[in-house]
């Protein structure tokens, strides 16, 4: 939720200040402080750090100390311009400076809601670490599910069951012989496994041939589906330079995809967003949830902002960031995003999966010519309305008119020819 | 009948030599090597054995199969602070200039992602019309030259703009104290501004200053001079006899019903071709009122080729022919005229053609245009004589629009040498122009050069003059640059960089801003300068923040029209004409040569550029080579080889002007005046490899009364050497079909269809006859669902330049493969413009079932034939003959009308090329971007070069076949425009490469099934059809008959 508000401007905040607070006014005023601070302060203020404004805990005391009582902070936090005009308090106007002129909305809280939330900041404690090992839970979790191959189960499974067949029969075989030794009869070695399993199928030649076609026929499929294989890299999940999650920033906070990848409505390419698109929240927010503030300064290293002047740094050299392309075409097909997300109004989860449910990208679909085509095939344009496709879709009824149709999908529309994705 | 013609593309196809009877039979002329390899003797002395070489193959499988399943890791950039601008995926066009000195061109800088791909016309301009030419489309590859200076020099050395800016400065400061002389040399300049800047500094140096000793030491004098490798200087200094003012007049080439031209190549070379070639073709259409065209000129120049009528003479004639001209108007008109005169050795009739001519223009009075290429102003004071005769000032030509184009005076440029010489020059600033290279030799620049203590260059990358100067201060290429030019009248179109610097250049009006301490730079001087002189209140639109972004948005503005100029009344002085008349020269004896402007290299400003050198010739269709142009009865006279091929070299002579000779290979040209010989200029500059491409011929020169002259006596001699030279003219051969359909005009007016474009009828056994449109082999396509995109090419109207060519190679990624693989035939353009000499003879048809022609007999009348250009690409058949054999279907039809081509389908078995009657498909023997064999010749290897790459369009791997896809890329990208905004697409709106770039629109591009389209009222037209329309292949191409201005004399029906 915090990214959500911050990425709101000021004018906006201090309408949903109002709307909240007409909301909250009958709620007992113990509990209001938290709900109070989040929704009217997290945009500028953090309750131990500095951000675009002071830090708020022990800014009651401070203020308390200097004034006497708790009426100058009040009435600050209410209406900074007001009390600096009528107070001409030196140490409002200096703690202004300090923070670029920046000045709070005016807001309307009642003097009781202040005090509540500024009893809220007070009481607050950090939850020591928490999110850290969290994070570190959550990487642990995804490492072991790789261990956790069937595959390999089973065929260590039949490794060990192969031995202790091999065991056990050598140890039958041998008691067999000592027995005959005890008994003082000829000593007649039994057949070894390999032995006896050559005169079990030279006996029985419908099961040798039917265990022969069968491995032939598994060999087979093994081999097509290695070699549709190649070129595909469905699931690909490469390490990334940030740990960037799609699950909280789409997922959890509900930004729209288009936000940072504006382009896929407008060219062929979606665009992995520039350091400044990131920059409208981050500017803001400083530390997540689960990577705390490691991963967000790698931003910040990137674009040369000072994350405790809140200020970009003059002359900084700037630093692309080197992600790792997850969805590849090749060279020889052309592939525009606006005309499937726009004209075609495809969702881009039709393609890329449940992206907001991913922390890490991964490929979702095969990305095969196979896989386009039968989208294509599968998928009715949606011509009404559109002015472009008047024409041809009168002309398509016509021609389909033997079997009545009155929408068509991309195939009869001529979107399985070749040009229209190989030049 | 005209429809009788024969048509051939060279003297190979004329005589059926051998050689080509036989490769014309074949896909690729040359034999696979199989013999050659089997016959090997070092075969059996490999140690190789079949056992190590199976073991090697199942090694190289193996490792080739697990290296493809590595997975690549692909990294991705995004900006960190994106410009608004700049969205990936999406081209930004940026209006500009180009502008080199010779050819002006208002352009649309085409950019993806920061990088400049494609140059079009910027169809705003008054100016430059409607297209650009080869030279200009290609000057973006020059953009990224590796051979650019990276850093300022300084006496050869590398240097920095710190030491150098120090060091000039000082110099500058002293010649300002010492009160002596610097002058600045350029070529024609035309930029209002940098001519401001150039009177700034002027002033700035003539401040006087007190030396040391408190005494005035007098002022520093700057003198610029302008001077044209290729000069108009007798067309200003005859201006100047007549009219008292050395103005070249605007040519509306539009308004004339009668054209005649002296030697001028005027629709690829002079003055203003892509303006002059616009006007031109807007009256070149049949049905209103065409003109007529007569061209009297040496060597066979493309506009010699679009003529009507063509008279051959030598160059030393065109004064002569001026006053026949002259004189045969006068009588006309019952004037004075220019007294009489004669040609030497008349085998063109062009005595009668002059008669001709002179009636035309008559006929036409106040709307005919006679101009002369010669730089001799005595020619053109007759000139301006005839225009005058005919009432031509005030319509035709307009002394009311100046053109500021080709300003540089061979007078002035001489007087500077003088100075030079008497070491009266202290510093010598050299811009735009390579005087080193381009000055005739008997100017002696060399040596004056050595005696100015200090010379600047500013060179875009290392020439014949940056070579000696003591500095070198490395200036943008122009699209890294900023300016303003005035080329003509009013216009005013500005030149904005489309790309950040590559490398540490400065433009050289920044250096003078730099030198004279000046704050701001030349951008700042240019906004300031356009803001203070225009009005803010002219912003109709209002969707500019100013006039300076509205300006520079469209690239051109007006100028407020200069008052009081009325030169079209201004006082015609006719003793000058007489006096003129009087001191034409006469006739030499002997061989001549011509130096001519070629239509690609140009001046050879961009002589590196392979673009430009692998477009072959509208006339010879010879690449990669500088070379003689000579009549074929003149090399059979001399026992030189005719033809042309890889198995045919080329004989070689030497041409020995004053004391000056080079050695070249000789090309045939049929029409080249008989006992001449055309060389181009503009080579001994560009590089294939190592190979340094031709000699310099500016050296070689003549000047007269101080005018350089273009033309000069010369000996020719016969050399015992051969050169193999390579030329797509035999490529491709349609094997004697009929293609180029012309007809007279009065055959179109007088005759219906039937006679002069009549349908393809094909006679069954009983001789009843079916239109081919109704015979068919195949079901049809469903053409009229959705659109249909075609092309029609106007035969009239195309003047065989080649813009359309580098276009196509610019837009489509075409590679260039170099003179080795063009002599194998193996040339890569997808579009090539087919030349055909025509001639009115019958071929000899011997034999019974197995008929020969024999075109022998027509070897007479070859001497100057008629020319016909024909561009060919796919012709994108409905009923393509390439897809029916292609065994994995790689290329197949689309219901939009496309013939495609799916490379990634493509195995490399070439039976489409095999089976393509109109030979257009092209296959990739090579890795153009990766063999080792294209590292200096293919620009798409080199890293910076291969920015210029369309990221749009697939670079094409070895062993796939590739052909014209009628810019697919373009017609998808104009779709999704339409569907984005939910309404058709509109008639013009998709233009291909090719459509967009020709500068007379003689490509018209659209939807077939649009029934308002202009491509669709031109296919229904009664001038259209399909080119081998017998074959029954049903093109999506159609073409117009060429209808020559001329009367039907040939009723031998």
């Amino acid at each position: 939720m915090l990214n959500f508000w911050v990425s709101l401007t000021n004018r906006f905040l201090s309408t949903t200040a109002l709307v909240s607070l007409l909301l909250l006014s009958s709620i007992a005023f113990a509990q209001e402080g938290e709900a109070l601070y989040k929704a009217n302060c997290t945009a500028c203020h953090k309750i131990d750090k500095k951000m675009i404004g002071p830090a708020l805990q022990g800014a009651r005391q401070t203020w308390a100390d200097r004034t006497g009582s708790d009426d100058a902070i009040v009435a600050w936090i209410k209406n900074s311009q007001g009390y600096i005009k009528e107070s001409g308090d030196s140490y409002a106007k200096d703690l202004l400076d300090q923070y670029n002129n920046t000045l709070m909305t005016p807001n309307a809280l009642s003097t009781e809601e202040v005090l509540a939330l500024l009893d809220f900041v007070d009481a607050w404690q950090p939850e020591v670490a928490v999110a850290a090992d969290g994070g570190a839970v959550a990487s642990g979790e995804g490492g072991s599910g790789e261990a956790g191959d069937p595959t390999l189960l089973l065929i260590v499974t039949i490794i060990i069951l192969f031995v202790l067949f091999r065991v056990l029969w050598g140890v039958q075989r041998n008691l067999k012989a000592l027995n005959q030794q005890k008994d003082g009869e000829d000593v007649e070695q039994g057949p070894s496994l390999f032995e006896a399993f050559l005169a079990y199928f030279s006996k029985n030649k419908a099961v040798t041939a039917v265990v022969i076609v069968l491995l032939f026929g598994y060999g087979a499929v093994i081999s097509w589906d290695w070699v549709n294989s190649i070129g595909v890299y469905q699931g690909y999940q490469p390490t990334q330079p940030i740990w960037f999650s799609h699950k909280i920033h789409a997922g959890q906070n509900g930004i729209n995809c288009v936000y940072c990848h504006n382009s896929a409505e407008k060219g062929k390419a979606a665009g992995i967003p520039s350091v400044n698109i990131c920059m409208n929240c981050h500017m803001g927010v400083q530390e997540g949830k689960v990577t705390g503030t490691e991963e967000i300064a790698k931003i910040y290293d990137a674009i040369g902002w000072d994350a405790d002047k809140l200020q970009y740094i003059d002359g900084y050299e700037q630093k692309p960031i080197e992600w790792v392309r997850i969805h590849n075409l090749q060279d020889f097909v052309y592939f525009n995003h606006s005309q499937h997300v726009v004209v075609g109004k495809q969702e881009c989860q039709t393609c890329h999966g449940p992206v907001e449910e991913m922390d890490e990208v991964y490929q979702h679909s095969d990305l095969t010519m196979g896989w386009c085509i039968n989208c294509h095939r599968e998928t009715e344009v949606d011509m009404e309305g559109n002015g472009y496709y008047e024409e041809v879709h009168a002309e398509l009824v016509e021609k389909y008119k033997d079997q009545g149709l009155e929408t068509f999908s991309v195939e009869q529309n001529g979107g399985l020819e070749c040009v229209k994705c190989h030049y | 009948m005209s429809n009788k013609k024969v048509y051939w593309k060279g003297t190979e196809e004329l005589i059926q030599e051998p050689t080509f009877v036989k490769n014309s039979q074949k896909e690729f002329s040359e034999e696979l090597p199989i013999e050659q390899f089997l016959s090997n003797n070092d075969l059996d002395s490999t140690n190789t054995s079949r056992r190590d070489f199976l073991k090697f193959m199942g090694f190289g499988i193996t490792a080739a199969t697990l290296a493809a399943c590595e997975t690549p890791v692909v990294k991705s950039l995004p900006y960190v602070v994106k410009p608004d601008e700049v969205m990936p995926g999406i081209a930004n066009y940026y209006a500009s200039t180009h502008f080199d000195g010779y050819d002006y061109a208002s352009i649309l800088v085409k950019t993806r992602e920061g990088r400049p791909i494609h140059i079009e016309a910027n169809k705003r301009s008054v100016v430059s019309g409607n297209g650009v030419s080869a030279r200009v489309n290609s000057s973006i590859l020059s953009l990224y030259n590796n051979r650019r200076f990276k850093t300022p020099l300084k006496e050869g050395a590398p240097s920095d703009w710190t030491t150098v800016d120090g060091e000039l400065a000082n110099a500058l400061a002293a010649v300002k104290a010492n009160g002596g002389n610097v002058r600045v040399l350029s070529s024609t300049m035309i930029s209002p501004s940098s001519e401001a800047l150039m009177n700034e500094f002027s002033a700035w140096m003539g401040e006087s200053t007190e030396s040391s000793d408190g005494e005035d030491a007098g002022s520093a004098s700057v003198k610029h001079i302008m001077y044209d490798a290729v000069s108009a200087a007798a067309m200003r200094e005859a201006n100047s006899r007549t009219f008292g003012s050395a103005t070249i007049p605007s040519y509306n080439f539009d308004k004339a019903e009668s054209i005649v031209s002296i030697g001028a190549d005027f629709l690829t070379n002079w003055i203003n071709p892509l303006g002059i070639s616009a006007g031109y073709a807007a009256t070149r259409k049949p049905g209103g009122t065409m003109s007529k065209h007569f061209q009297f000129e040496t060597g066979l120049s493309t506009t010699g080729s679009s003529a009507d009528v063509r008279g051959a003479i030598k160059p030393s004639e065109m004064g002569v022919v001026a006053k026949m001209i002259h004189s045969a108007v006068a009588a006309k008109l019952g004037q004075a005229g220019a007294g009489s005169a004669s040609l030497a050795n008349d085998d063109n009739n062009v005595a009668s053609k002059i008669d001709e001519a002179a009636a035309s223009l008559v006929g036409a009075r106040g709307k005919s245009i006679v101009i002369s290429g010669s730089n001799d102003p005595n020619v053109q004071t007759v000139v301006n004589g005839i225009n005058q005769m005919l009432e031509n000032y005030g319509t035709t030509l307009d002394m009311n629009v100046p053109m500021n184009l080709r300003q540089g005076s061979d007078a002035d440029f001489g007087a500077l040498i003088a100075e030079m010489n008497s070491g009266a020059v202290d510093m010598l600033f050299i811009m735009d122009c390579d005087p080193m290279y381009s000055a005739p030799a008997s100017f002696g620049f060399a040596d004056a050069l050595a005696k100015v203590k200090t010379s600047v260059s500013f060179g875009e990358k290392p020439d014949f003059t940056s070579q000696l100067t003591t500095y070198v201060c490395p200036v943008n290429h122009y699209l890294e640059s900023w300016n303003d030019a005035n080329p003509a009248g009013v216009e005013v179109s500005f030149t904005q960089p489309a790309i950040e610097k590559i490398y540490d250049t400065r433009q050289w009006q920044d250096s003078f801003l730099k030198w004279m301490g000046a704050d701001g730079s030349y951008y700042d001087y240019l906004k300031g300068k356009w803001d203070s002189e225009v009005s803010v209140e002219d912003n109709p639109e209002a969707i500019f923040a100013s006039r300076w972004n509205k300006i520079i948005h469209d690239g051109t503005s007006t100028l407020s029209a200069p008052e009081g100029m009325e030169s079209n009344q201004m006082s015609f002085n006719t003793d000058a004409v007489a006096q003129a008349a009087g001191s034409v020269a006469a006739a030499g004896d002997g061989w001549e040569v011509e130096f001519y402007v070629k239509t690609g290299i140009g001046l050879g400003t961009n002589a590196d550029n392979p673009w430009l050198q692998e477009l072959p010739d509208p006339v010879t269709k010879v690449v990669w080579d500088q070379y003689v142009c000579m009549n074929p009865a003149d090399m059979n006279e001399l026992g030189l080889n005719t033809l042309m091929g890889e198995q045919q070299k080329s004989g070689m002579v030497r041409v020995t002007v004053e004391g000056q000779s080079v050695e070249l290979p000789v090309v045939a040209v049929p029409g080249q005046k008989k006992q001449t010989i055309a060389v181009a200029l503009g080579y001994g500059k560009g590089y294939e490899g190592d190979r340094l491409i031709g000699s310099n011929v500016f050296s070689m020169l003549p000047v007269t009364n101080g005018f350089v002259q273009y033309n000069s006596a010369a000996t020719v001699e016969k050399l015992e050497m051969r050169y193999n030279i390579a030329s797509t003219q035999t490529h491709h051969t349609m094997m004697g079909r009929k293609m180029l359909n012309e007809t007279t005009l009065s055959d179109f007016t007088d005759n219906g269809k039937e006679s002069w474009n009549p349908d393809v009828a094909i006679a069954d056994a009983y001789g009843k006859k079916t239109a081919i449109k109704e015979l068919d082999l195949w079901a049809d396509q469903d053409i009229d669902l959705g659109h249909r995109w075609g092309m029609s090419i106007d035969l009239n109207t195309c003047i065989g330049c080649g813009s359309c060519v580098t276009a196509c190679h610019s837009e489509n990624n075409v590679p260039i493969v170099g003179k080795d693989e063009v002599n194998r035939t193996r040339t890569m353009s997808w579009m090539r413009i087919d030349r055909y000499y025509s001639s009115d003879a019958d071929p000899e048809i011997h034999g019974g079932i197995n008929q020969t022609k024999d075109y022998a007999a027509m070897e007479v009348p070859a001497d100057y034939p008629e020319v016909g250009f024909m561009p060919v690409m796919c012709q994108h058949c409905n009923h393509a003959p390439c897809e029916t054999v292609c065994p994995v279907a790689a290329t197949t039809h689309s219901d939009e009308g496309y013939n495609q081509m799916t490379y990634n389908r493509c195995i490399g078995t070439r039976y489409c090329a095999n089976n393509c009657p109109y030979k257009v498909r092209r296959f990739n023997w090579f890795n153009y971007v990766g063999d080792s064999k294209f590292t200096d010749i293919n620009p798409a290897q080199d890293d910076l070069a291969r920015m210029v790459l369309n990221p749009d369009v697939v670079v094409r791997s070895r062993g796939v076949m590739e052909k014209c896809s009628l810019c697919v890329q373009r017609v998808q990208a104009g779709k999704l425009d339409a569907k984005k905004k939910g309404e058709p697409v509109a008639d013009g709106v998709v233009q291909t490469a090719c459509s967009s770039a020709c500068p007379t629109n003689a490509i018209t591009f659209g939807d077939i099934n649009d029934a308002n389209s202009s491509v669709r009222e031109q296919a229904m037209d009664e001038r259209a059809y399909n080119l081998l329309e017998e074959v029954g292949v049903q093109p999506n191409i159609w073409y117009q008959t060429k209808v020559r201005n001329a009367a039907n004399t040939e009723q031998t029906a």
